[in-house]
């Protein structure tokens, strides 16, 4: 390593450690990147991302307390005015109290009946007798959501209209909670936004928190199923991605930002799932056209340093010299197949005219590609001399020649 | 610096840090009496940095400004890199040689641009260097992006700069490579400008209809003679294309039909079409149909328009079930059409159309901290066979802070035409991706590659990333 690299390393190492110092005693964090691999299908825990899970060892009916005509309102005593997921709005104990007796906190005089409601508890020794003790409460994490109660009912939603029946459920669970089809019934555009960040919450620069910033295991949020906008991350989503990513771009651009896409596509290191093994000396034909390719792996063998180049048979004029050329670059057979076909070498040279090294000069590729009708005629392929439309002529007309076409001519 | 300064004066203003290193090495011993070994080391850091709620909230009782009472925000990124080793050479002459890379670039702004989103209810903006991507193209440029939000659901939209040039990150001939790099062209960069409409807000549809110009520099023209004899060419049209992308959402989401297309106006071609369909007819099954037909676009002065004759042609097909909530399996066949057609050179295609096809499937299981992916394929027609097999696992350990991965990529490839390049290769992949502190990780992968290529090959990866969000002045 010269003085020079080593005082560059130095350089980027402290700029690494400066931008550290500068943002040290920060408060919320991101998660990791996908640096090296997707771990959008990695361990997982349960729940989902909106709705963690819960442990609710509680024993209830809703129907047979709906049943009495009892309203939700006199146990959910809060639901008028709770604005945001974090609020609780379970009912206390004390509110049980009201029609079970008093329990929360339980008067020496009442026998306890905490397995009345509780599933889980224990008895021990005490010294007025055998007592009950509650052995685990409930565990409910806050929803992953955006959430008004007040605004939604002040609009005019009843508790029906996102909880579902509740005559015929014995224990609320997640399952009771509105699933997102029920959502887009309401905000569909029009009577209210479909934007995903009106619900699902949002970092500062607006796109959607689609996983933990901590829990490296908690279920993420992406596009499943019938709410996806067809861009359901399935196992084959990275390699077909392109459609929808072209046809609705707005729709990744809610979650991901432009380093995202970066990452990959213009990423010094290239995903190594993908472009794993000697990727770049498998056959041409099997890598993507617009890849540039060359971040990971050195060259391909035949531009390997210490490689022979391909012996110089005599030459006979300068057409058979350009095809010589051109086959010694890229095998015989490909020189038959249409021009750009994967197989051939303008495919190789539309990723780098360095590739056809056998070429010592662009102006060769002129001696059958004419630019102008005046050229050889030899191939028929050029956009110049066989216009495919009036547009096209109409554009050729328009602009100048080249300084690159000039340059080779 | 100057952006926490700017930020000061805003209450609520949050402030994005992130700083990732990257490092990469390895060494290949080639196959021969040389048997050169080759080494390539890499360094490479990112900086990006962002300034977010630069407006106050509107409540007192708000934390955030809500969105319907808009927003701006300043989003940079930049790269730094350095080769080591072979293959290395003198930085681009744009600016200060500071380091050596492969390919000449060292310093990449990737993006940087004032965004203003919903301001009066109506109108979103960017202003700076920014990404596009749409059916257009994907590109950067430097410029200014408006889009005018209309009550009937309709958003109309303008833009224009200059096409950042093609030595920069997403320059033109980077995203699409026409053999031209590294010329006059495309150090310069070329006045553009594009409108477009597009629907908005609307459950059923997203659908936008683009068209994009763009002008040669006149600065590459500025010494060249024209024919009659005058010294320097005016700037004409270079690009003009002309883009319709729609994606649909129907019966509920259980069917999602999407298609894009580009019409490229100077060269008569409709040169990029996509088309899918998502039928996901429950949440555990999913059916998706995509068609890809695309060929490069250039620059219209350039000479490897003559070239692209053929488009890159695939049908695809694959459909994934759930499991319960710990299996998922996919299968996936695919087509690849090659089009050959008669040339003036005597050559006379033996079929008209020659077909790949090829297909894999897919297993995935995951639990609570352990995933494991086997993926099988094989592809053929291609002017050759490719078949192989990956397994990717993970498994998290000390309190999920730690993830320890294993990889298992092989692959036989047999070429129809070159017999030596038949060959195969078996990776091992070992590594670690571990969270040091909140928001700070650490991931490092080895590969010892065993093919018929190479005699010895080895790499090694290290990404150590430290990704924070500060709020000041609250």
């Amino acid at each position: 390593m010269t003085m020079r690299s080593s005082l560059v390393l130095i350089a980027l190492l402290l700029a690494f450690a400066l931008g550290m110092i500068a943002t040290a005693g920060g408060g919320l964090t991101q998660a990791e990147r996908p640096a090296t691999t997707p771990v959008m299908h990695g361990p997982m825990r349960g729940g989902s991302p909106v709705y963690p899970e819960q442990d609710l060892p509680l024993r209830f009916n809703h129907g047979q307390h709906l049943a009495l005509k009892i309203d939700c309102k006199r146990c959910h005593t809060k639901i008028d005015s709770s604005t945001q997921v974090a609020d609780f709005n379970f009912p206390t104990g004390a509110t049980c109290d009201g029609c079970h007796g008093a329990q929360h906190p339980r008067p020496a005089s009442e026998p306890a009946r905490c397995d009345m409601c509780h599933t889980r508890t224990t008895q021990g020794p005490d010294p007025a007798g055998t007592v009950m003790r509650v052995a685990a409460t409930i565990r409910a994490p806050k929803a992953n959501l955006s959430f008004n109660h007040k605004s939604h009912l002040a609009r005019g939603a009843s508790c029906q209209t996102c909880h579902g029946d509740m005559s015929k459920v014995r224990l609320a669970t997640v399952l009771q909670l509105p699933a997102e089809n029920t959502c887009l019934t309401c905000h569909n555009g029009i009577k209210a936004t479909d934007r995903c960040g009106a619900c699902h919450p949002t970092d500062g620069s607006g796109k959607v928190v689609t996983r933990s910033f901590s829990d490296r295991v908690a279920p993420q949020l992406v596009p499943r199923g019938q709410s996806s906008w067809g861009a359901t991350h399935d196992l084959a989503f990275v390699e077909d991605h392109r459609g929808i990513a072209k046809s609705s771009p707005q729709l990744c651009q809610q979650c991901h930002d432009e380093t995202f896409c970066t990452d990959c596509h213009a990423g010094a290191v290239k995903p190594m799932r993908i472009h794993s093994g000697d990727y770049l000396t498998h056959p041409r034909a099997r890598r993507p056209r617009a890849d540039p390719g060359l971040s990971v792996l050195p060259p391909p063998p035949e531009r390997l340093p210490g490689v022979p180049p391909a012996p110089r048979p005599r030459q006979h004029g300068a057409r058979r010299e350009v095809r010589r050329r051109l086959a010694a670059a890229v095998p015989p057979a490909r020189l038959g197949r249409a021009a750009d076909a994967p197989q051939s070498h303008a495919f190789a040279a539309q990723r780098n005219i360095a590739d056809v090294r056998e070429l010592p000069h662009r102006g060769q590729c002129l001696a059958c590609h004419a630019t102008s009708s005046g050229a050889s005629p030899a191939a028929s392929t050029s956009a110049r001399t066989a216009p495919a439309s009036r547009a096209r002529c109409a554009a050729r007309r328009s602009r100048p020649q080249s300084p690159r076409v000039l340059e080779m001519s | 610096v100057a952006t926490l300064v700017a930020a000061r004066p805003a209450q609520a203003t949050e402030i994005r840090t992130v700083a990732r290193t990257l490092g990469e090495g390895y060494m290949v011993r080639v196959p021969g009496p040389e048997g050169a070994l080759l080494s390539r080391r890499r360094l490479v850091q990112y900086v990006n940095l962002g300034v977010y709620d630069l407006l106050q909230p509107r409540g007192a009782d708000e934390r955030r400004r809500a969105h319907d009472d808009g927003q701006l925000r300043i989003v940079t990124s930049m790269r730094v890199r350095h080769d080591f080793g072979s293959y290395a050479r003198e930085g681009s002459t744009l600016g200060p040689r500071l380091v050596g890379s492969l390919d000449g670039r060292q310093i990449d702004v990737m993006f940087a641009y004032l965004e203003a989103e919903n301001l009066k209810g109506m109108i979103d903006l960017r202003a700076g260097r920014q990404f596009e991507m749409s059916g257009l193209d994907w590109y950067a440029f430097d410029g200014a992006w408006v889009r005018l939000r209309t009550p009937i659901h309709l958003g109309v939209e303008a833009f224009g700069g200059f096409q950042v040039d093609g030595s920069a990150l997403f320059g033109f001939p980077t995203a699409e490579l026409d053999g031209t790099a590294d010329t006059p062209a495309d150090r310069s960069r070329s006045p553009m400008v594009g409108a477009a409409v597009s629907a908005v807000g609307l459950k059923w549809v997203d659908a936008r209809l683009a068209y994009r110009r763009t002008f040669s520099p006149l600065a590459v023209n500025r010494n060249v003679t024209n024919d009659d004899g005058s010294l320097g060419l005016p700037s004409a049209v270079d690009q003009e294309v002309v883009s319709l992308t729609v994606a649909g959402r129907l019966a509920d989401g259980r069917l999602s039909p999407y298609a894009s297309g580009r019409y490229n106006v100077g060269t008569g071609r409709l040169d990029d079409v996509s088309a899918g369909m998502q039928i996901a007819y429950t949440d555990k099954h999913l059916l998706r149909l995509f068609y890809l037909r695309t060929r490069p676009m250039f620059d219209l002065d350039s000479i490897f328009n003559v070239f692209a004759q053929q488009a890159f042609e695939d049908a695809r097909l694959v459909y994934q079930v759930g499991l319960g909530t710990k299996w998922t399996v996919a299968a996936r066949a695919q087509t690849r059409f090659f089009r050959d057609q008669a040339t003036l050179l005597g050559s006379q295609p033996d079929r008209r159309v020659r077909v790949g096809a090829g297909g894999g499937a897919t297993v995935n299981f995951r639990v609570r901290r352990f995933s494991a992916r086997v993926d099988g394929f094989g592809l053929g027609g291609e002017g050759g066979l490719r078949a192989g097999a990956n397994v990717d696992t993970r498994t998290m350990i000390l309190w999920d802070r730690l993830a320890i991965d294993a990889r298992l990529y092989a692959v036989k490839y047999r070429d129809e035409i070159n017999a030596a390049r038949d060959g195969y290769s078996v990776a091992l992949q070992a590594g670690i991706n571990a969270q040091l502190w909140r928001g700070v990780h650490l991931a490092v992968l080895g590969e010892e590659m065993f093919t018929s290529y190479y005699s010895q090959a080895f790499r090694v990866f290290g990404a150590l990333t430290a990704d924070w969000t500060l709020r000041v002045g609250r």
